[in-house]
């Protein structure tokens, strides 16, 4: 990002954190689909994107007074979404563990028409193989975001980002077949 | 083999196509929603206490009903008492 668009960004966050309706809603614009393929990526489900981006958004608008830098809007606005994310995984878990499903329940695959290729089909079946952590890292990485940024995202170090992007990247090459799925 | 950078782009695509139109200001008016609707802290407390005290009258109201009859059925045994021994002359 360059520095004109950055000063354009801390503007239009400095305007949505006085309230303004009009730069909240550029923000949500701006940034819904990168979130959105975020969610999806960390969740593999594509029937609960929306839902979980809203609350992405909705805990954004509420809390943007809270944000002391707005330089970081970005870093801050991704680790809310991974935040949420692994929330909704863990909610998941427990609720599998509290409400015995039977098996038939389980793994209830995407709506028809929800996959469009076999690569993406792939991609989603090695994501879901992966941790949730690596996946938020994966995914931070295909945004474009740089070691350091995914560190501050995830508050962590650049050195532990970087060794445990490589074992992510590994075990994705290891889960990726998409010739050999069905 | 690793995924082509296309096909994170297809998932982008393929998750912001699952975005209703209309997404930003569904967000903003569920957000203004919840905060008009949230309650504050000082009612919350208030809600608390009073939940509280309703339930300590409740178990106090309670246990002043159990312990009258308790009482009334010890006076009745207790005056059953006294009178068998007033009759039988024992008390004297």
């Amino acid at each position: 990002m360059d520095s004109s668009s950055t000063t354009a960004l801390v503007d239009l966050v400095c305007r949505a954190q006085r309230g303004e309706e009009a730069a909240q809603r550029e923000l949500i614009v701006s940034y819904q689909h990168r979130v959105a393929g975020f969610v999806y990526a960390m969740t593999g489900r594509s029937d609960s994107v929306e839902d979980i981006a809203q609350q992405v958004f909705i805990k954004m608008v509420r809390a943007l007074d809270r944000l002391q830098a707005p330089a970081q809007f970005e870093s801050w606005l991704f680790r809310l979404a991974r935040n949420t994310c692994i929330d909704h995984l863990r909610r998941q878990k427990l609720r599998r563990i509290f409400i015995a499903f039977g098996p038939e329940h389980e793994d209830v695959p995407e709506p028809a028409g929800a996959v469009d290729t076999e690569e993406l089909d792939a991609l989603r079946h090695a994501l879901d193989q992966l941790r949730p952590q690596d996946r938020a890292l994966l995914a931070l990485v295909q945004e474009g975001r740089s070691h350091a940024e995914i560190a501050e995202t995830l508050q962590s170090s650049v050195a532990a980002v970087k060794a445990r992007l490589h074992r992510a990247r590994e075990q994705l090459r290891q889960h990726y077949q998409p010739h050999h799925e069905s | 083999m690793n995924p082509e950078p296309y096909v994170w782009h297809q998932l982008q695509n393929h998750a912001a196509s699952r975005l209703r139109p209309g997404f930003a200001d569904r967000v903003l008016r569920v957000a203004r929603a919840g905060v008009e609707a949230a309650p504050s802290l000082l009612s919350q407390f208030l809600l608390c206490a009073a939940t509280a005290a309703a339930c300590f009258a409740g178990v106090a109201l309670f246990q002043a009903h159990n312990s009258s009859i308790e009482n009334q059925r010890s006076l009745a045994a207790w005056q059953d008492i006294a009178s068998a021994t007033s009759d039988t002359g024992l008390g004297q």
